[in-house]
């Protein structure tokens, strides 16, 4: 049976990667005795498949993940067994059936929702709203991440910022975020001249569509 | 002094900056967050080295679990942070904080430091730094957390005891309440830190290092260790339990990977084999086994409480446990009905049976570890370890014809008394072992070998030794690996110096505290990270307090002379050590006392008999 969580990563677990947060999931399964598949050959591995990586360092509103399990289960007991068994940071939004032969979530998601909160008074509203405009208004933004040469303006869907909290502007961008397509929050804001340790970054959400061909 | 907000607004926008923050983010399952105001005891548990490390310390795991069951305290754990944080930490004023609450250490009332062993001392001192707490127990009063440490590192405490108010000598599970009884009965009564330590030192276990006088003579031996307060209580007493307790299975699941990540039960502790060279083998005594149920159980719900997907057992020898091979069936059976893999570190060539080995038969995948030590027949009676070539051999054809392919052989070198011959020894038995791994297994077999050099220990007969030349390693180390070049052997061999260090540390007097803090202020950390160590910030510590190092090392010992630990009591008496010592010298062996009691002490120390408490727990 193949099942589709919906889930938040906030709190502590914030700084776990991907491949971490694999093997939580799979840990908290097994405290919950609900046995998950395994994938044949030499190196079983338990097919959990997460629908798109979230960076180190971002909270997640709206993450996916698919879990395969050994027995056919109703959604609500699943998120009945998981309840007190997940560590702190881990919630489940909602559990659904997915049928089997659905396509890997990885290929559904097309775009990310984010928002980012800059701490203090590293920037402004009207400064944000400037360098904006000014970033969109370029044909291409030639970056290197990783040691790779990548365009970083296709992958900009849409911008926007509004006053946040205490006067702190708040940023909301909607980016690409397919295999081989994806704009990361952290590049437009270094592109822009910040740094990391001055804004903090939110998933809201996961925008799915039908797979490409 | 920085408050919780400042502390939390630091790492929410600052921690993503680090390597690895998941370190310092604590929020693991089965992690216990008590209400700080609802306690009277704040505990902080400290493991001087990074996370990644300390995290499935099982003694922390232990104590951490002791000291939560109580309603009257509650314990939080902190470890060493790595150096990019220490830095970004020291730039913005945060002090070292615990990861539950994420509280600073100075607002705890006792800081207990694990220390397994000495290259963490500068660490420990690090720590203490971070936190603004004053290194010297001296320095600190009644308004600074109490500092206390425990570990096997304290079987020679003096070369920490500037630092330290109170050692714990031996096991804790029981000691650890004591403690806090004592530490809240003393709070209530609002005595001084001088009453506290007066009252802890009533504990049998507990060593108060500044109620203790030590005196040299001018050639810098020990002339005399006397306490100063109670001067006829002129030793300490390590603590043992008579029966193990409940084995903890709500260990801590890491959010982020760590050195070891499995549900561990510990079947046995002590150990009846006399290996000379083995601190932890004299220091554990008596022996003490698990039940086959309990262990099983244990496994079980460690299981299902933490959902690791690896489980092991721990011992110093695990196929000596008298249920050894029931037991190992009965965990192969679950972890196969579960999935779930299984390591089995510690076996002995001499517990090898056929029956040992079709137990295992099923996991036969992973490396295989048997531990010769020595490469002769000679040298291995030499040091207690009287196992035969023949036997050693025939253990590695039995192994590699029940299909393992990977064989990890662990070696010393610089026993007293060694040879070029001995060495020649290592070398044959590699050559041998790799000849019938190529023909029983072919181009698949992976031989590594290791070979270290030993650091005379105290608490061993082999204390008096002196630990081997410079020189002399390295003419052993090079003669092993030009003979073995041809061969596909992988040899790892840890640095001399970090030896070295090792046994400075391990083998000092109270003169080190000295040296150890001006190592420290002259940048040494994590010394025991193969990157992060500089033996020359040692030797310019030496240097600049006027001691000279091999004075600890490259001594051979009388018999007559005052060891620095002369005053921690084990239980195994030191002329039985020293007749070992003496029995080394001519080649004699002492059969694992299982079958005959050569009366160590343990039973007369401790008003026990051994036989009957090995089977209790």
């Amino acid at each position: 049976m193949r099942i589709r969580v919906n889930f938040e990563k906030s709190g502590s677990l914030i700084y776990t990667s991907v491949l971490d947060v694999q093997k939580i999931w799979e840990r908290s399964f097994r405290r919950a005795g609900l046995k998950i598949q395994y994938s044949k050959g030499f190196h079983p591995q338990p097919r959990i498949q997460i629908a798109n990586p979230l960076p180190v360092g971002f909270i997640g509103r709206d993450e996916l993940v698919d879990v395969w399990l050994e027995e056919e289960i109703s959604p609500d007991k699943v998120v009945a067994g998981l309840a007190g068994k997940l560590p702190e940071g881990l919630s489940i939004n909602q559990i659904k059936v997915v049928e089997e032969r659905s396509p890997a979530p990885v290929n559904l998601v097309r775009y990310s929702d984010y928002i980012v909160i800059f701490f203090d008074e590293t920037t402004s509203y009207d400064r944000l709203s400037m360098e904006f405009s000014q970033l969109l208004e370029r044909e291409s933004i030639p970056r290197v991440r990783n040691r790779k040469s990548y365009d970083l303006r296709p992958l900009i869907h849409t911008i926007s910022i509004e006053n946040g909290e205490e006067g702190l502007p708040l940023v909301s961008m909607r980016l690409s975020s397919s295999p081989g397509k994806t704009g990361r929050p952290e590049e437009v804001l270094f592109e822009l001249g910040y740094e990391l340790s001055d804004f903090k970054v939110e998933r809201t959400r996961l925008i799915l569509g039908e797979p490409e061909k | 002094m920085k408050s919780k907000i400042d502390i939390s607004t630091f790492l929410d926008r600052y921690l993503i900056t680090v390597s690895k923050p998941g370190r310092y983010a604590g929020g693991e399952f089965n992690q216990i967050k008590k209400d700080w105001g609802q306690v009277e005891v704040h505990f902080a548990l400290a493991f001087p080295d990074v996370y990644d490390i300390g995290l499935p310390n099982l003694g922390m795991t232990i104590l951490y679990n002791e000291i939560n069951s109580r309603q009257n305290a509650l314990a939080e754990r902190v470890y060493c942070p790595w150096t990019d944080m220490e830095e970004l930490m020291r730039a913005h004023g945060i002090p070292l904080f615990t990861l539950e609450n994420k509280v600073p250490l100075a607002d705890f009332d006792i800081v207990g430091f694990s220390l397994p062993y000495e290259t963490l001392y500068t660490n420990f001192l690090n720590m203490l730094d971070l936190s603004g707490i004053p290194l010297h127990s001296s320095q600190r009063d009644g308004s600074f957390p109490l500092i206390i440490a425990g570990g096997h590192a304290c079987f020679n405490p003096e070369p920490m005891h500037a630092f330290v108010d109170a050692f714990i000598i031996g096991e804790g599970e029981e000691i650890i309440h004591e403690i806090l009884d004592v530490y809240a009965a003393n709070k209530e009564a609002g005595k001084s830190k001088k009453d506290l330590l007066l009252s802890l030192s009533k504990l049998a276990g507990v060593y108060i290092p500044q109620f203790f006088n030590v005196s040299f003579h001018a050639n810098g031996q020990i002339r005399q260790i006397s306490n100063t307060v109670e001067p006829e209580k002129d030793h300490i007493q390590k603590r043992i339990v008579r029966k193990l307790s409940k084995p903890v299975t709500k260990f801590l699941v890491p959010n982020i990977k760590t050195v070891n990540e499995r549900a561990l039960v510990e079947i046995m502790r002590g150990c009846s084999r006399g290996c000379r060279f083995c601190q932890a083998g004299m220091i554990t005594r008596p022996v003490r086994e698990r039940k086959t149920d309990e262990i099983l159980e244990t496994l079980l719900e460690s299981i299902e409480n933490t959902g690791f997907e690896e489980i092991s057992l721990l011992s110093l020898s695990t196929s000596d446990h008298s249920q050894a091979t029931e037991i190992i069936n009965r965990v192969m059976e679950v972890s196969e009905t579960r999935d779930i893999g299984f390591s089995l570190p510690s076996l002995r060539v001499e517990s090898f049976n056929a029956e040992l080995m079709s137990a295992m038969q099923a996991k036969r995948k992973g490396n295989f570890t048997i531990a010769p030590e020595a490469g002769s027949d000679a040298m291995r009676s030499r040091i207690n370890k009287a196992i035969q070539t023949e036997d050693i051999l025939a253990t590695a054809e039995d192994i590699f014809n029940m299909g393992w392919t990977n064989l990890k052989l662990y070696f010393m070198i610089g026993f007293p008394g060694e040879t070029m011959r001995d060495v020649e020894g290592i070398v044959d038995l590699c050559r041998q072992i790799n000849s019938l791994a190529k023909k029983l297994v072919g181009g698949r077999a992976r031989i590594h070998a290791s070979i270290n050099t030993l650091i005379p220990k105290s608490h061993t007969p082999f204390q008096w030794a002196s630990f081997a030349k410079e020189d002399e390693i390295l003419e052993k180390y090079h003669f092993i690996m030009t003979e073995l070049k041809k061969t596909q052997i992988k040899i790892d061999w840890p640095d001399y110096e970090k030896s070295l260090l090792e046994a400075w540390l391990s083998r000092g007097d109270r003169r080190l505290s000295d040296v150890i803090e001006e190592a420290w202020k002259n940048g040494a950390k994590f010394d025991a990270w193969h990157e992060c160590y500089d033996i020359n910030i040692w030797r310019n510590a030496f240097d600049k307090i006027h001691i000279d190092p091999d004075f600890y090392t490259l001594r051979e010992r009388s018999s007559e002379e005052i060891l620095p630990w002369e005053h921690i009591h084990i239980g195994v008496a030191k002329k039985y050590l020293l007749k070992e010592y003496e029995k080394s010298q001519s080649l004699e062996t002492t059969v694992d006392c299982r079958e005959i009691c050569h009366a160590c002490g343990i039973q007369a120390y401790y008003h026990l008999n051994c036989s009957q408490i090995r089977g209790q727990s």
